[in-house]
Order: C-alpha cells, then structure tokens, then sequence
C-alpha cells in the first residue's frame, strides 16, 4: 500500500490510482483523501507546465485590449481552475459550473489585477472568493433539503391514495404563480424546461450570479409555501 | 462536448474585448483617499471658519500634541491601505501591516490620553466654534462617501473588523483637524470631536455591506 502511494506520486499518469478508492480505501477520510491524492496527480500536469510569469504578460496585453492574448490566458487559466476546484470540492456535479463561475469572476475583474503584481495570487484569491460562496451556498441549500426529506417522508408514508392526493395539494405551477414572476421564470427555465443556468441568464438578459440568486429566493419562498400547504 | 462547452464559453467571453486599464495599486489609490480627504475636509473647514490661531505653534512645542494628531492621520491613511488591500484579489495584508495599524491607534490613544496630563498645551477657548460636532460628522461622512466610491471597484468581502475601520478613519481625518480647528479643552475634544466619529462606524459598516460582493 506504501508503496503504491509512492508511485502515485511517482507516477501523474499511473492509471490504477483512479481504482484505489473501490479496491482499498473504505471510510470517508481515506476516500477523501484518496480523491485529494488523485486529484494532485490530474492537476500537477497543469500546474507545473502553468507558467504564470507568462500568463501575467498575458494578462497585461489583454488589458491592453488584445483579443488573442486574453483568449490564450483563459484558454490557460480554466484547466488550472478546474483541478484547483477538483482538489477542493471532488468529482461533483457542480464542478464545470463552479470553474466557469470562477472564470466569469476573473474576467470581470480583470482590471483588479496589476501588471506588476504576481498573476498566482490574484488568481487563487478570486478561486477561494468563489469557493466560500460555493461552501455558504451549500450550506444554505441544506436547509432546502431538510424540507425536500419532510415532502419525501410524507410520501413514503402515505399510501398511493394519499400519494395522489398529496401530489394534488402539491400543485407545483399554482405554487410557481405565488411567486414574483422574474422567480418563477428562473425556476421554470432551468428546473422544468432544463436550461443551465448561463442560458437561462442570458434568455432573461441578467448576470448568472443574479439568476442563480433569484433561484436560490424562489427555492427558500417555495420551502415556506409547501409547508403550508401540506399543513392545510 | 465539455471540450466545445469550454471553447464556447471562452470564445463568447472574449469577443468583443475591449481595453480595460488596470486599477491603481493599493497603495496609490489609499494616498490618493487620504490626500483628498484631508485636503476637501482642512479646506472646507477652513472655509466655515479660520483654524485656531497658535495651533501651529502648540503642536511645535508640545510633542504628545504631534504625537496625536500625527498618528491619528497616519492611523487614517495606514487603515485606508490595509482596507484597500483587502479589496484587492491577491494583495493580503501581511501580519506586520496589521499590527503597524493597532500601534498607530495604541500611539493614538496614548497622544490623546496625554491631553489631561501638564504635558498637553493650555486649555483655550480661541477657535471655538458652534457646531463642531456636526462638522465632523457631515466632512466624515463625505470622506467616507469618497473612500466608498474609490473601494466599490475592488472586491469587498464583508468582515466586520474592516468594516469597523471603515467609519472610523473617514471620521477620524476631521476629528483630528478639528483639534487644530476648535477650541482646545480635553474634555470637549472627547465630546465633540472624537465621539461623533463613532456615528460614522456603524455607517460605515452599512456602506461595506452595500459594496460587498
């Protein structure tokens, strides 16, 4: 076992080490660090071959208004987000969303960044900006799952005729029309007609930042609204 | 697919890229708060009514006097740095500018403190004038307005121990000129032109919350 951690450091391409959790780690924190481990591996290919003395002159030209450069700097810039955010937050769903979240970030800030200052730091900073609103998002969102499990909970223990008539109580576009309208549209594009949340912001012609928040208002309304109306 | 999706969202990012100028470093736009601030506030002071005759003369000869005017500015300038800084992706504040902030206040309180002692100079009632307390309240509030708009471009994040200084270094440039401005009693000193200062904190904590991202 040893030696096999060994050589996954040794070794970024060694393929076993997507394995390891299945074959030897049980546990959460063995897992989790087997993810930190193979996470390492994926990113240090990036992050060695990432030469940020060359994307801050990069930077500086696309500041300048050069199109090219600034295309290379993000073309250089999103797969080093993407293992940084691998690292931290795992194989998650949420991943692409996150690095693009972060990368819109960078390219707003874009002046706050100074040609005679390191590029690393800027960059990591705006990461971990990004990743404590991800954390207190998550945190947020826990409280809407507490409530996802009370629906869950009354339907597995409601027979089918109750099933039914908790569906019917349940109506959900009679629950979207009691929300603002520029709610119930962000719940209705992305949750019911499947859009990501970047399309969805530019069809209502907002941020995604600001949709993801009125998702986030309409989700903790909605919360309100179906435990009062199972209640009733 | 991921590969396109990436392409298409750097592609969509990029066209139509404009020059955008770099904001100034840190250091430049705090020096550029502080010297507005002190200069649009000593200035329109100065203009409601002349600075006490002899101020000069006081703070040459009583060194505690300097001593807590001096450290009440650089406590101004050196906040509005550390402030800066922490707006500033990158650019942390290293634990040697933040303990230089908490000697500044130390200094200054200690400056302060000396004015009940016989160092301080001689208790006047030149100078006085009527609504010191307002003035301090209405420049602090304009210096703060300033430093909110000149922070609002970086990326605030909410702290309550920076939002904090936010009121107090905008409020304390006026306070510290209107010690050189107003009558020189202690006690009225305290009142008047110090404890306004501490309505500007919670509007200034109020203000970081607007500028948050």
């Amino acid at each position: 076992m040893k030696t096999l951690w060994g050589r996954m450091f040794i070794q970024p391409s060694f393929p076993v080490c997507n394995m390891i959790p299945v074959c030897y780690c049980s546990g959460f924190v063995l897992k989790r660090a087997v993810r930190y481990r193979t996470g390492m591996i994926k990113f240090m290919g990036t992050a060695e071959t990432l030469d940020f003395e060359t994307m801050g002159t990069l930077a500086a030209k696309a500041q300048q208004g050069d199109g090219d450069a600034y295309e290379s700097l993000l073309n250089g810039l999103y797969p080093y987000v993407e293992m940084v955010l691998r690292i931290r937050i795992g194989f998650s769903p949420e991943l692409d969303d996150l690095t693009q979240i972060c990368v819109l970030a960078m390219h707003r800030s874009l002046p706050s960044y100074h040609p005679s200052r390191s590029l690393k730091p800027w960059v990591q900073a705006i990461i971990r900006y990004k990743l404590a609103d991800y954390f207190r998002a998550q945190a947020r969102r826990k409280e809407f799952t507490q409530t996802d499990e009370v629906i869950e909970l009354a339907h597995h223990h409601a027979s089918a005729d109750e099933e039914d008539d908790v569906a019917d109580r349940l109506n959900f576009e009679a629950l979207l029309k009691q929300l603002p309208a520029e709610w119930a549209t962000a719940v209705q594009l992305t949750k019911l007609d499947g859009m990501s949340c970047e399309e969805a912001a530019k069809k209502e012609g907002v941020s995604s930042g600001a949709l993801r928040k009125r998702i986030s208002r309409a989700y903790k309304r909605l919360a309100v609204l179906v435990e009062k109306e199972l209640e009733s | 697919m991921a590969n396109q999706d990436k392409q298409a969202f750097i592609k969509d990012l990029t066209t139509n890229h404009r020059r955008r100028r770099p904001h100034m470093l840190p250091s430049f736009r705090a020096l550029l708060w502080f010297a507005v601030a002190a200069g649009v506030s000593g200035v329109w002071m100065h203009s409601a009514q002349t600075f006490r005759p002899g101020f000069a003369g006081q703070l040459a000869h009583h060194p505690l006097f300097l001593l807590e005017i001096a450290s009440a500015f650089l406590f101004a300038a050196f906040g509005a740095y550390v402030l800066m800084n922490a707006s500033t992706p990158g650019a942390r504040n290293t634990r040697a500018a933040r303990f230089g902030l908490w000697i500044l206040g130390a200094l200054f309180v200690a400056g302060f403190a000396s004015s009940f002692t016989h160092w301080a100079p001689e208790a006047t009632m030149a100078g006085k004038r009527e609504a010191c307390w307002h003035e301090v309240v209405i420049y602090g509030g304009v210096c703060l307005l300033f430093f909110v708009v000149l922070i609002r471009r970086g990326w605030v994040r909410f702290s309550w121990r920076l939002g904090l200084l936010y009121g107090l270094i905008a409020g304390l440039i006026p306070a510290a000129l209107m010690q050189l401005a107003c009558m020189y009693v202690p006690a009225h000193a305290l009142k008047y032109h110090y404890m306004p200062v501490l309505i500007l904190v919670p509007v200034g904590l109020l203000a970081m919350r607007m500028v948050k991202r």
